[in-house]
């Protein structure tokens, strides 16, 4: 049938709701304009459209979601910076680190743009070998529960959405414009997970023992920090905090809270128990993951004020650590503001870093208003 | 391969202590060295045994009462500082105490005796079972002093108050169904036994928690974190860095699921008078799935669970009742109710009777009887002496040792009860060959003490056992002969760091033991005749829930044994009138056959039928006759929805989760929750709980065609399972 697909379901991600298959149309519609079309009739100066506004979030309800999810992106992106820090750089701390920087612009207003500030608001440092030794550890441990697990292990190869799904209400038809949302952050969180992966270039379990043994296939990309992790913890704080943002009941509740994080937590454990991924990955995704989640609502709320930081410092505290197990509550505040704690030494905060607020609407601000209108 | 028979021809090493466990050799000696010592670190691999030895080894006792004043006794209980006058017990020992003049193991790892010591030890009967080395360090006599104070409710324990103790592997005692209204625990202690952990104070290995300290770690993660998870998390059941088994981390857990269906109730309920104390076995001992590591660790648990129930008790007036469920199951051991697990528990069950208090041990029947893992072999005076054999299948890929018992029949002659020299312990009836898969026969197996054959592999010059047949008298109540076989794995894999590293392995296939009697003495028969039955079990080599699979269970393949009728079902139970030597009766769970316990077996509530699975009796007969009677399950409980409804409905390992488990370990529990609630009413109503059993037992139901050796008394009645308000139930009330 030609005709407009819809997904649907509830483990679709997908809200594209219009792909029209105009390809299919093409020569009737050649011949069909032969038919009918008549001589040649200007419209006249009366008869001329209305323009549009330029640079205006009105003109977002005229797009497809694809289109969309182009500009979102480059919103959200195009603030960032990344910088591998050596350590052969003398200057200020000798251990290397990647730093994830926000920019923002030093002449806001309406003037061109002429320079930028960077503010550094979350760094990851690479743990030594040791503690991955010590980590491997749990590989052994944890594979005990792979035949509870399995298939856990394997519906969460996608990503975490339709886990999600089963604690707040998402459908495609009645919260497209949340799942649009979390699209955009499951992107966000892909990218930056990404290049920290590739910049640490942290081995995977399998490659320190030949008895981890997987059973899914062990991704190409660096173990820390873990992905899944990364995507679960931005997913839960994001729905946290949108879901609560019109202080609605159900979602009032802080048990939505409890259960956004648990569930985030199991995903993330998982990967531990399918052989994928070290405990140290998971604490690193999970941190990551809550960061960028708050930096991403300051965007999208337009929110004046500083942005939450985190530096992942596997070299503080590195006794405890190589023989720690990833518990939630170690990093998050799970019981009240669900929001990052620091009582790790490994984890810590980086100097402030203000985020401006623009005073109109941006595409993400109207991507999270439409969002927060579902709640 | 070349293999080669080698015959023992006197006692060697441990034998030479009359009453030492008949695996001793094998396991402190033999192939079986380096799984036994699998969890201390010895250096047991370049070293000979005992040199260096700085671990603990945990030795089950019993004695009969006759010789409380033997002096070999009154010796050795001196020398370890045991308590006089205790008919059995247990106790932790290690090299320093084993060398003393008494008895000394040296660095070549001859055994030697004192010729003296030897003789009383001998006519004493003593016997003694030793498990597993382990690390912590241990008081010899555990006492259970110190600890945590109870904390009972305000206003003191309600009249009716049943105590419900749990002994289990995967306790998750922090689960909602054990909180009461203000989300405070029942449990009012927690013994998690971890052996590798040397405990400060109340417990003599291990972790131990009381109330307060529970509620304190409820309260602490109840808004926090990922759930009852963080609490084991911080208590230590759950940890990963660990390479023990983190069970209760599993969906569903054997004990936690055992726990809720004896003593779990909805928060609202309050239930104040059923506290509860919970025993988390040593895990390790649990994975070895024989139950020959288990014996302590429960022996141990019910001691604790007692001592706890006295502390807990008012300090005037009768003990709080307490009912104790096992659901644990396997089939070493004599059978006939003698062994020293038995024999402990029934005194401790004594012991505390004793004093007022009121104590049911609840069993589960063990769910083998399809197993083809038993035989008996009957020889009548009336009838022409023929030999029998036993075909045994040992499988491939078998990467656990494999063991087998053939108790021999009770003779007062080789238990020669009377001599005032030192007893031979020859029994002259039987002789026994092995073949082995490839058809090399032993030479002939004499029944004294101590002999046997060995079967040796032969590689690039050296010899390696992989199979040993060794007789040896059991002492202790059961006085019997035993011959008891002993495989190494079939399947070591290369490169293997696992407990049978330096073992090598035994040929799989069917291997015949050749039983051969000698003709009875017409001239001298006594006027009843006389009717022998040789029973032999093969040992559980399955590994338990949440633990890898390693052991692959061997059976007997007999054709004589008809696994389905002529239309196709299953046969459950023996034909009237079979003679084959493969025997579905008496399948029993071996811990099960003493006096002082209550056993459940199980069947489908639906269809009111027994389950085919559900093991039953008789326990043999032994020396003392009054012990010879009937011991079978005493209920059978719906522990199964229906044929195709599995298992009963509890609690998942994390509150809030339901899951279904099957199994005579389920029946046990539902016996106990009636047998709490029993004598609860018989508290309130007369104040002593003496009947609550009887009245149990009265109250069951039967249905057509129950066999009294598995079905006991009768059905148990559906609407006494678990919580039926909690869950749907399969059938209405019948």
């Amino acid at each position: 049938m030609r005709t407009m697909s819809v997904s649907s379901g509830s483990s679709a991600i997908d809200t594209d709701s219009s792909t029209y298959q105009q390809g299919d149309f093409t020569s009737s519609l050649i011949s069909n304009r032969d038919g009918i079309v008549g001589g040649w009739s200007a419209p006249g100066t009366a008869h001329l459209p209305v323009a549009l506004p330029q640079e205006n979030v009105n003109n977002l309800d005229l797009l497809s979601h694809d289109i969309r999810a182009d500009i979102f992106d480059f919103d959200l992106w195009s603030k960032l910076d990344f910088y591998f820090f050596p350590d052969s750089n003398a200057s200020g701390d000798p251990r290397p680190s990647a730093g994830l920087y926000h920019v923002e612009r030093s002449n806001p207003g309406d003037t061109r743009p002429t320079g930028a500030t960077y503010s550094e608001f979350i760094r990851m440092e690479r743990p030594s070998q040791s503690i991955f030794e010590q980590q491997l550890e749990f590989l052994n441990g944890y594979a005990a529960l792979r035949l509870d697990r399995e298939s856990e292990i394997v519906d969460q190869l996608p990503g975490p959405i339709p886990f999600m799904s089963s604690i707040v209400y998402l459908r495609p038809d009645r919260t497209k414009y949340t799942l649009e949302l979390l699209e955009t952050v499951l992107r966000f969180a892909g990218i930056i997970e990404t290049r920290f992966k590739y910049s640490l270039a942290c081995k995977r379990p399998m490659e320190y023992s030949a008895q981890v043994q997987p059973i899914i296939l062990t991704p190409d990309h660096g173990s820390l920090p873990s992905g899944h992790a990364t995507e679960a913890f931005i997913v839960a704080r994001v729905l946290d905090v949108l879901t609560k943002s019109n202080a609605q009941k159900p979602y009032s509740h802080s048990g939505y809270r409890t259960q956004l994080y648990r569930q985030a937590t199991r995903i993330a454990i998982n990967r531990t128990v399918a052989g994928v991924h070290f405990p140290v990955d998971s604490m690193a995704g999970c941190v990551l993951g809550l960061a960028l989640a708050d930096y991403f609502i300051q965007r999208a709320t337009r929110a004046a004020g500083n942005a939450q930081t985190v530096w992942f410092n596997p070299s503080a505290g590195a006794a405890e650590l190589g023989g720690a197990d990833f518990d939630v509550s170690d990093y998050i505040n799970v019981g009240s503001s669900g929001s990052i704690t620091t009582h790790k030494d490994w984890i810590s905060t980086l100097d402030l870093v203000s985020v401006s607020a623009p005073s109109d609407e941006t595409p993400l601000s109207w991507l999270w208003t439409k969002a927060k209108a579902e709640w | 391969m070349d293999y080669r028979w080698r015959v023992i021809s006197e006692a060697e090493q441990f034998d030479k202590i009359p009453g030492m466990e008949p695996a001793a050799n094998w396991f402190m000696f033999g192939p079986g060295r380096s799984a036994y010592f699998r969890y201390v670190a010895e250096p047991f691999e370049e070293s000979p045994p005992f040199d260096t030895l700085i671990s603990t080894i945990p030795v089950v006792f019993d004695y009969p009462e006759a010789s409380k004043n033997n002096p070999a006794l009154l010796e050795i209980a001196s020398a370890l500082g045991l308590p006089l006058g205790s008919l059995s017990g247990y106790f932790f020992t290690n090299r320093e105490l084993l060398s003393e003049d008494l008895i000394r193991v040296d660095s070549s790892g001859e055994v030697f005796i004192e010729p003296e010591l030897r003789k009383q030890l001998a006519v004493s009967r003593a016997s003694f079972k030793f498990s597993a080395p382990i690390s912590a360090g241990v008081p010899t006599v555990p006492t259970f002093e110190g600890g945590p104070e109870p904390l009972p409710p305000e206003g003191g324990w309600p009249v009716g108050t049943v105590i419900t103790a749990i002994v289990d592997d995967g306790l998750g005692f922090a689960n909602e169904w054990f909180r009461d209204a203000d989300n405070k625990s029942r449990f009012q202690y927690m013994w998690w036994q971890d052996a590798h952990q040397t405990s400060a104070t109340g417990v003599p290995f291990g972790k131990e928690l009381g109330k307060f300290e529970i509620d304190q770690l409820i309260s602490k993660h109840e808004n926090s974190g990922i759930g009852d998870a963080s609490i084991y998390r911080e208590f230590g059941t759950i940890d990963f860095s660990s390479a023990r088994r983190s069970t209760v981390a599993l969906g569903l857990t054997h004990g936690t699921h055992v726990a809720d269906v004896a003593a779990g109730f909805d928060r609202v309920a309050n239930r104040q008078d059923r506290p509860i104390i919970g025993v988390q076995l040593w895990q390790e001992a649990v994975e070895r799935g024989t139950g020959a590591e288990l014996d302590i660790y429960i022996l141990a648990g019910v001691d604790y669970i007692l001592n706890r129930a006295r502390r807990m008790s008012p300090e005037s007036g009768n003990k709080l009742p307490v009912v104790i469920n096992l659901s644990y199951g396997f089939n070493i051991g004599p059978h006939d109710g003698t062994s020293v697990l038995e024999k402990n528990l029934a005194r401790l069950v004594k012991e505390y009777e004793a004093e007022g208090g009121h104590v049911s041990l609840v069993i589960s029947a063990g769910n083998n009887q399809l197993s083809r893992t038993h035989s008996e072999i009957s020889y009548h005076s009336d009838r022409p002496v023929e030999s029998r054999d036993l075909e045994w299948q040992i499988f491939p890929d078998d990467r656990t040792g494999t063991y087998m018992e053939m108790w021999l029949p009770y003779s007062s002659d080789v238990d020669d009860a009377n001599a005032t020299l030192q007893p031979n312990f020859i029994d002259d009836r039987y002789t026994f060959t092995v073949t082995t898969p490839s058809g090399l026969t032993s030479p002939v197996i004499q029944c004294g003490h101590g002999q046997g054959v060995r079967l040796l592999a032969i590689e690039g010059g050296n010899e390696f056992v992989v199979f040993e047949a060794k007789y040896n008298f059991v002492a202790g109540h059961t006085c019997k002969g035993l011959l008891r076989f002993y495989l190494t794995p079939t399947s070591i894999i290369a490169a293997d760091t696992g407990p049978w590293k330096n073992a090598h392995t035994s040929p799989s296939g069917v291997w015949r033991i050749h039983i051969q009697r000698k003709p009875f003495d017409l001239q001298s028969l006594p006027p009843e005749g006389i009717h022998e039955t040789i029973s032999t079990w093969i040992l559980s080599d399955e590994e338990v829930y949440g633990y890898p699979l390693m052991g692959r269970q061997s059976y007997f393949v007999n054709d004589c044994y008809e696994v389905h009728d002529e239309q196709g079902r299953l046969i459950v139970e023996d034909p009237i009138g079979s003679e084959c030597v493969v025997s579905r009766k008496s399948l029993i769970n071996a811990m099960a056959t003493g006096d002082e316990v209550f056993v459940a077996g199980s069947y489908y509530e639906r269809e009111r039928e027994l389950t085919e699975y559900s093991a039953g009796g008789p326990r043999i007969s032994g020396k003392d006759d009054a012990l010879a009677g009937q011991r079978v399950p005493n209920a059978v409980a719906a522990a199964e929805g229906s044929r195709v409804h599995f298992g009963v409905l509890a609690s998942g390992s994390m509150s809030g989760s339901v899951l279904p488990m099957g199994g005579t370990s389920v029946a046990a529990p539902m016996l106990a929750r009636e047998i709490a609630n029993q004598i609860a009413n018989q508290l309130l109503s007369s104040g002593v709980p003496e009947s609550a059993e009887t009245s149990v037992l009265a109250s069951l139901s039967l249905i057509p065609g129950l066999s009294i050796n598995r079905g006991g008394f009768g059905l148990l009645s559906p609407e006494q399972r678990v919580k039926v308000e909690r869950f749907i139930v399969d059938s209405p009330p019948v």
